[in-house]
């Protein structure tokens, strides 16, 4: 009778070890589940950040490249301009010089 | 009784590896919701600082416009406005060379007396002395006919004389009191400096006209 306790006992020894022994290994799964999600959580953060700081130099480069080639356009029009003004200034040069003789002489 | 005690035995461990199990799979299964929380926080936390980085590259992508624009206008502008600061000052220089030309027609002499009648007339008469160049000085300038002409402006009786010292310049004359405190500068450099402001803006509405 003794010795058949004695086995039931050691059984249920067993069982508490194996049970144990996964609850261990369940901490260490969670340990390491931890470890791994703060590594998940800083690395898809820090992806997603480089993506848009490129994409926003990118906007950036883009945008002074677009306004510099606008300016490029706009000063040969600003020449343009002023070829003109210096071609009707030069047809009413003659005016404007006797207009102010006059006015100083006056 | 031995075969009995087996089986109990044996369940006991067969429950306790079922129990492991399910602890484990548990565990695992935890660790899996865990990690993809964190990497969905993660995603969520970036996506709201790239909302805000790209908030700012989209605004800064307004100023870099602006600026570019503004600059390229201003930069326009002043080459329009420094062409017709140049185009007003040719005509300006022209008026002075013509001024000099004037000087050796016929034309001047009645001109030069108008300057100094104006002169005098500006000083209200009395005794006045006219400085000329010194080519002028030799024209033939009828100075008692423009005091009687200063006279009648004013109703002060004048007198004018030549003074011995002489004006450098384009014409026209400068009269002042004997005392030197009253001067009237009507040369024509000095009536061109007085009124630059107001010439420069008859020019340009003459000029740049529509």
């Amino acid at each position: 009778m003794l010795k058949v306790f004695k086995k039931v006992i050691d059984k249920e020894q067993e069982a508490h070890r194996i049970v144990r022994e996964a609850q261990v290994q369940a901490e260490k799964i969670m340990n390491e589940a931890q470890e791994k999600a703060e590594e998940a959580y800083k690395k898809t953060y820090e992806q997603t950040v480089a993506k848009a700081k490129r994409k926003s130099m990118e906007l950036r480069r883009r945008a002074k490249e677009e306004a510099e080639h606008e300016a490029e356009i706009f000063l040969p029009r600003a020449e343009k301009q002023i070829m003109e003004i210096q071609r009707k200034a030069m047809e009413r040069f003659d005016e404007a010089v006797s207009s102010t003789l006059k006015e100083v002489l006056s | 009784m031995e075969s009995s005690v087996q089986k109990f035995t044996d369940r006991i461990l067969e429950d306790a590896r079922e129990e492991a199990k399910t602890i484990v799979t548990q565990a695992e299964k935890s660790a899996e919701v865990l990690l993809e929380n964190r990497r969905q926080a993660g995603q969520q936390k970036a996506e709201e600082d790239m909302y805000a980085l790209l908030r700012r590259a989209e605004s800064e992508v307004e100023i870099i416009r602006g600026r570019v624009a503004t600059e390229t206008r201003r930069e326009a502008g002043w080459l329009v406005l420094s062409k017709k600061e140049q185009l007003v000052t040719k005509v300006l220089d022209e008026v002075k060379r013509r001024l000099e030309d004037l000087q050796k027609s016929k034309r001047y002499i009645p001109i030069l007396e108008k300057t100094i009648i104006d002169a005098g007339t500006a000083l209200e008469g009395g005794k006045l002395e006219v400085m000329l160049s010194e080519d002028d000085s030799t024209l033939p300038i009828r100075l008692d006919t423009l005091a009687k002409a200063i006279t009648e402006e004013t109703g002060v009786k004048t007198s004018l004389t030549l003074a011995k010292k002489r004006i450098k310049g384009l014409g026209g004359a400068l009269v002042k009191m004997p005392s030197d405190k009253i001067i009237v500068d009507n040369t024509f450099e000095a009536i061109l400096k007085r009124r630059e402001k107001e010439l420069r803006f008859r020019i340009s509405r003459i000029l740049f006209r529509n």
